[in-house]
């Protein structure tokens, strides 16, 4: 799709609380209380688990639920089954099955209060890989280079952790305020995307931190629809979509 | 508003961490804390150019015209690691992640990664920083090399 903010839902950034009141809403999304556990919804099955709330010296409350996610992932491909329908045992399921976990990390209060947003998306290794557009890079590509028009963009943060933990012990991290979790349909073809997004020419409407997030999780099966701001995509993902888990802090 | 879609900061990133683009620009702008030394084994695995420590630092916007550098205020620090890329490097950002994977083999790092275009690795807040690192290169399965981070000073 091309851009033409004339089109787009949230032109501005002006209407984002709207997002919320969309009609025929699928929120499933629960938030983490204080001294409480959580839930999820996967498929319209809930799961309950039990467990404090997470804090920076807890393990992620992810860690707690994974036995949880595992059985929704199950659910959502058929019983076990990859996505090509071969009958796999549950470790090689693992490693070959695409199939897999994103999780969109949010700071609502950056950019005039628009929001930035990155993608953590858990490689077929176990891993997360962080990734995130930065802003326009001033320096680069002379007098065709300025804000309204855009430039090239400065290189991603695209950084690997070896678990979500470490992800939210990090403290360069700790402005990242709101998490929601989804399935994507392919782990390695999103994380490409996400790489060549956040690399490709900036543009603070139709290609920005935000909007890098909204095309790579349409690339992996993720509802999002056409919104500029990050704040208002973050609602139209947490809106529009099963959210497997929902985080603030 | 519309105004504002003007102006130069609204694209600028002041969540992540960014990292300075050499020592040189690190110490200007009073970041700079250490120089490492890199062994590679083997040789030649990465065209290394600089490895140094900095302060983690941010950009700020003071208005829609104007922004500056700021030091992490939780003082923390990472390492930096300027490479070069040339049509002969086996290890090339491109194909980092999908094809390449750089972990350190303990469990001192929170992550490592690349931000502006270098090498970074950034440790856990419970560990001190080392005098050495090691980092190990892997090709899917495989072992490909090791990168030892020695501190200079």
């Amino acid at each position: 799709m091309g851009c033409n903010p004339a089109m787009m839902v949230d032109p501005l950034g002006l209407m984002g609380s709207m997002v919320t009141d969309l009609p025929a809403i699928e929120v499933i999304a629960h938030r983490w209380t204080q001294n409480v556990g959580g839930n999820f919804v996967a498929n319209g099955a809930a799961f309950l688990f039990e467990g404090s709330a997470w804090n920076a010296e807890s393990r992620s409350p992810f860690d707690e639920t994974e036995d949880l996610l595992d059985r929704a992932l199950e659910q959502t491909t058929g019983g076990g089954q990859s996505s090509e329908g071969h009958d796999q045992d549950p470790q090689s399921k693992k490693k070959t099955d695409p199939l897999g976990l994103a999780i969109v990390a949010n700071v609502s209060d950056a950019v005039y209060g628009k929001g930035h947003s990155g993608l953590l998306v858990q490689k077929q290794d176990g891993t997360w890989q962080f990734i995130s557009k930065e802003g326009r890079d001033e320096d680069g590509d002379g007098s065709s280079n300025n804000a309204l028009s855009g430039g090239p963009a400065l290189k991603a943060v695209d950084v690997n952790y070896k678990t979500l933990s470490d992800f939210f012990a990090d403290k360069n991290q700790s402005r990242y305020n709101r998490f929601a979790m989804v399935i994507i349909s392919d782990v390695n073809k999103v994380e490409t995307t996400m790489r060549q997004a956040a690399n490709s020419k900036y543009n603070l409407i139709c290609a920005n931190c935000g909007t890098a997030v909204n095309n790579t999780l349409e690339v992996g099966g993720v509802k999002v629809g056409y919104y500029i701001t990050p704040n208002s995509q973050f609602s139209a993902i947490t809106s529009r979509n099963v959210i497997y888990w929902y985080y603030e802090r | 508003m519309s105004l504002g879609l003007f102006g130069c900061t609204l694209g600028v990133n002041e969540v992540n961490p960014q990292a300075s683009k050499s020592i040189e620009e690190s110490k200007n702008d009073g970041f700079f804390i250490n120089e490492y030394m890199a062994i590679q084994e083997p040789k030649r695995l990465f065209d290394i150019v600089e490895v140094w420590e900095e302060k983690v630092w941010y950009n700020k916007v003071i208005n829609l015209f104007k922004k500056t550098k700021v030091a992490s205020g939780n003082n923390s620090s990472w390492i930096v690691i300027k490479t070069k890329e040339t049509s002969q490097s086996p290890y090339v950002y491109a194909n980092y992640s999908t094809e390449w994977q750089l972990s350190e083999s303990g469990n001192l790092t929170s992550s490592v990664g690349y931000a502006g275009g270098l090498l970074t690795v950034s440790l856990k807040e419970t560990v001190s920083f080392p005098d050495s690192l090691r980092l190990v290169l892997k090709k899917g399965q495989e072992q490909i090399g090791i990168l030892t981070l020695i501190r200079k000073h």
